[in-house]
């Protein structure tokens, strides 16, 4: 063993550079930026957003990529295959199915989007008031919601479609009567949830009025589940109208959508199944780039689950 | 020395399903210009909810004035409107909360919150910096 020696100066305090110690080690990141960089981390989700842009893209332009109108019909070359003529074939009317699917697209796309954004802001605004003021006002205000929401959706889309006439705004319309129900009890529950938050309490103490802690502290908070539901919201608005399409009472001639597609190549499904199978193949696509998006924005924005 | 606060026979109770919950129960006292005062107590005896009540920041219901005054600059808190203390809170009395992983919004920055206050006291300007100096 070998021994050491050891002087005064061993046990002299080592010097601390207070000012280098108290510095932040690592960058401050805010919680989007830290959500988003989680996100990035989610390899199916931002396939899902490559999708989606992919989609807006052709939604965008798609339509007059192939050169052809989609209401153009030549009838001395209909119900024909996939071809270099026609990317998709054409239809029974001779109509070019890629045109018509990126119109179509345009259409399906407008109608969930205008439809999920209308039922964000009803929702919002019907939730957070509720919620935040509980009581009474929470009371007639859920009641309100309840009784609209067991309203037959189909009932409400005929009874419309009497009074404005079949159309793609009646169709939003109906969607959104019944449709924003749901983002509302989402931030009801969630402002609920917060509103006894101390951080509500601290800026309260400051001075801050009503719609401040509303707009400004919970909304904010909920934004997540906010999100998340409405990537939900979307693909169904988008389903629903291809539903409706489906039935007859959805976007009236010669516009087309995914869901009118469907329901005019299904009488001829069995020979001509290439018709049935672009239509349908873009709203799984859709539904499916929404849902792994939904899928991981859930991930990113939950607080609980940082790393 | 001019007598700034003055609580009187303050009781605050909560209704809750089971029963009324007498969370302060009779407290007096007062306090003067340039004087500290302390509250000390065990855990749950009502210190916070005092200090809330003088603030006015407990929600309503559950929780309800039983009886007393809150005296503040010869005005009586608890006969004041919303409005009227949302230019007192901040403004003429200060908080500062117990946990600062909970009184703070993870949404917003810090500076954001700090003056939140000043701002809508000061008639200072969102879009101006504000300089905040302080000294340990
Ligand atoms: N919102 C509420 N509903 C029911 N009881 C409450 C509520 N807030 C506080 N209390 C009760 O009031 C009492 C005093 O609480 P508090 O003032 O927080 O105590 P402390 O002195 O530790 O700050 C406690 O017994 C608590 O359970
Ligand atoms: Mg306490």
């Amino acid at each position: 063993m070998s021994q050491q020696q050891l002087t005064n100066v061993d046990f002299e305090p080592l010097h601390i550079d207070h000012a280098e110690s108290e510095k932040i080690v690592g960058k401050s990141t805010s919680y989007w930026k830290d959500a988003w960089r989680r996100f990035r981390k989610n390899k199916l989700a931002l396939t899902g957003i490559v999708v989606l842009l992919f989609l807006g893209f052709m939604a965008a332009f798609g339509a007059d990529i192939s050169g052809e109108n989609f209401r153009d019909n030549d009838l001395m070359s209909t119900n024909q295959a996939p071809s270099s003529d026609h990317w998709f074939g054409t239809d029974n009317l001779g109509r070019d199915i890629f045109a018509r699917t990126w119109d179509g697209a345009r259409i399906s796309l407008f109608i969930g989007l205008t439809a999920a954004f209308l039922d964000l802001i009803i929702g919002i605004i019907w939730g957070a008031i509720s919620g935040y003021f509980g009581g009474k006002v929470d009371e007639y205000m859920m009641r309100i919601a309840d009784i609209l929401s067991s309203l037959p959706y189909l009932l409400v889309v005929i009874l419309l479609m009497v009074v404005m006439g079949q159309g793609i705004w009646t169709m939003i319309i109906a969607m959104v009567i019944t449709g924003w129900i749901n983002m509302a009890r989402i931030v009801r529950g969630q402002v609920m949830q917060l509103r006894s938050e101390e951080y509500v309490l601290a800026s309260k103490s400051l001075g801050a009025g009503n719609s401040r802690l509303l707009f400004k502290h919970l909304v904010p908070n909920t934004l997540g589940p906010i999100l998340v539901t409405l990537t939900l919201t979307v693909p169904n608005a988008i389903f629903t109208e291809a539903f409706l399409s489906f039935l007859g009472l959805g976007v009236p001639m010669p516009d087309s959508s995914w869901g009118v597609m469907t329901s005019e190549a299904l009488g001829s499904f069995q020979y001509f199944p290439y018709q049935l199978f672009f239509p349908a193949f873009f709203i799984c696509l859709t539904m499916l780039a929404f849902n792994v998006i939904g899928d991981g924005l859930r991930d990113a924005l939950d607080p609980k689950d940082r790393k | 020395m001019k007598k700034i606060l003055s609580v009187q026979n303050l009781s605050v109770s909560f209704d809750t399903y089971k029963s009324e919950v007498k969370a302060v129960r009779d407290v007096s006292f007062d306090l003067h210009e340039r004087e500290t005062l302390a509250i000390v107590g065990e855990s749950g005896s009502g210190k916070s909810v005092t200090a809330q009540s003088i603030m006015r920041l407990i929600p309503m219901p559950p929780g309800k004035f039983v009886s007393g005054n809150i005296i503040f600059n010869e005005e009586d808190l608890i006969q004041k409107s919303e409005k009227q203390m949302e230019s007192i809170r901040g403004k003429e009395i200060g908080m500062i909360f117990q946990d600062p992983m909970t009184s703070l919004n993870p949404t917003m920055t810090i500076g954001k919150q700090i003056t939140e206050g000043l701002i809508k006291h000061q008639n200072m300007n969102k879009k101006k910096p504000i300089y905040l100096e302080w000294s340990c």
